[in-house]
């Protein structure tokens, strides 16, 4: 056995948990190695040392920092019992040795049962009294326009309703235009003035209308130039088109005289051939 | 009583229906009130207030949610309150014995005043609150309503009501320990 060996037991072997076999060998080892058995006394004497209080904090400080900030995020939850597993377990040590979060904890419990009784405080007992006598004189308010369509029709169902407004009417059309001092008395003037100013837009339209209409037949007759133009242009392209047609039949036609010459040629000569041929065949021989 | 048909009869102008819907509802109404003001006295003012708005509007209202609608016309008034006052709740002391007066489930008069002095308690702490985190505590802590109505309500996102919503706890816990000066914790 080697000496790191020796130290991945050493716990177990000082708890006594070690199967007998490796006991016996871990002692073996012991007895012969000074610095497992060095180390194995400062184990024992750790055990009952007495940890320094703020070792944990003194560690935070210089790795992760505080928890206390992480734990604060977690209470809430914590106290309403939301937390499962891990995360409770964790909240709940760091408030078994966080004094400040501790008292946050109890406090917050605490809370969690008074405040839910500050739902309901009964005034003092004139209070219901009170708020009767605000109410009395008021109705409840309905929708709007049902509340406007009402007042209408109860006051035309006053009986003398047609005599008031007939009387109102008057009097409206009568403060109108009935006195000098009125805001419409020379309504008719102003009235007249405008059909006149109206006449003058209307004469202006009208020869706008019909500058409108020159420039539409000029517009007309260009596009019937145009289309003209393009009809003649149309006509050449198709006369050229037929006397290149008629050129290359001509062509063709020529092409097939030649051919039909070049033949009948050529037959003639493969008669004289043959006829020379033939006359050479018929000498007598020597 | 079956809500609605209290409602109807107070539509048609029915002062009993009215005056059991007052009884019905005064608690919170002057509880939230008191809350957000801080002062008994300005809180019973304010209730009234509030009830003469819940009348002027019952046709407005559906029977199915008349407890919300009772919470945010009580909100809405208390925030105008604090406006016109123009000042953040005082958060004063008030009485033991007017607390003793709040509805309690405390069996004896000894645990009804141990009850109320942690009421008191509370009460001042929220004093010492910023108004978003005291309004999630009154909202949802005392007036025990749902994240996603309170986030309606206040008009935020539901997000930022879960995590204020913590946060608030922690502070008025803070704001509990340093008013009672007392390090080990809330003592019972």
């Amino acid at each position: 056995m080697n000496c790191s060996a020796c130290e991945r037991r050493l716990e177990q072997y000082q708890a006594g948990t070690l199967a007998e076999a490796d006991r016996l060998e871990t002692d073996r080892h012991l007895r012969k190695c000074a610095a497992c058995r060095a180390l194995l006394e400062a184990l024992e004497a750790g055990q009952h040392q007495v940890i320094p209080f703020d070792l944990s904090e003194a560690v935070l400080s210089r790795t992760t920092g505080s928890a206390c900030t992480r734990c604060r995020s977690l209470l809430g939850d914590f106290v309403d019992g939301f937390l499962d597993g891990i995360e409770s377990e964790l909240v709940l040590s760091h408030v078994g040795s966080c004094v400040s979060c501790n008292s946050l904890f109890r406090t917050m419990s605490q809370m969690a049962e008074v405040l839910p009784g500050m739902r309901e405080l009964t005034p003092d007992s004139s209070f219901v009294a009170d708020v009767l006598r605000s109410t009395r004189a008021l109705r409840p308010a309905g929708p709007r326009l049902p509340r406007i369509l009402d007042f209408f029709r109860g006051l035309a169902q006053r009986p003398r309703f047609s005599w008031e407004a007939a009387y109102l009417a008057t009097l409206l059309v009568f403060g109108l235009f009935g006195t000098p001092f009125s805001p419409a008395h020379d309504a008719s003037s102003r009235l007249l003035a405008s059909l006149q100013n109206r006449e003058g837009l209307v004469a202006q339209a009208d020869s706008s209308i019909e500058r409108w209409q020159q420039e539409a037949q000029t517009l007309v007759s260009a596009s019937g130039r145009a289309r003209q133009t393009i009809s003649r242009m149309l006509t050449r392209s198709a006369e050229a088109a037929d006397q290149m047609v008629g050129e290359g039949q001509e062509l063709v036609r020529q092409s097939e005289d030649f051919l039909k010459s070049a033949g009948k040629t050529v037959q003639e000569r493969i008669a004289a051939v043959y006829q020379q041929a033939k006359g050479a065949k018929a000498l007598p021989k020597r | 009583m079956d809500c609605g048909a209290l409602l109807n009869r107070c539509r048609q102008g029915d002062e009993l229906a009215w005056e059991a819907l007052v009884r019905q509802y005064q608690g919170r109404v002057y509880s939230i009130a008191y809350h957000y003001v801080g002062d008994a006295e300005d809180a019973r003012d304010l209730a009234q207030e509030i009830f003469v708005r819940l009348y002027r509007t019952l046709n407005h209202v559906e029977a199915q949610t008349l407890l919300p609608w009772v919470v945010r016309v009580a909100r809405n008034a208390s925030i105008d309150f604090l406006r016109r006052r123009k000042a953040r709740p005082p958060g004063q002391d008030i009485v033991a014995e007017e607390m003793c007066d709040l509805t309690s489930q405390a069996p004896n008069p000894e645990e009804c005043c141990t009850e109320a002095d942690r009421r008191r308690l509370v009460h001042r702490a929220l004093g010492h609150l910023t108004n978003l985190n005291r309004e999630i505590i009154i909202l949802k802590e005392i007036q025990g309503m749902s994240v996603q109505a309170i986030a309606s309500l206040l008009g935020i996102p539901v997000g930022t009501v879960k995590s204020r919503s913590n946060r608030a706890r922690i502070e008025l816990a803070e704001a509990i320990l340093a008013l009672e000066g007392a390090p080990q914790g809330w003592q019972a």
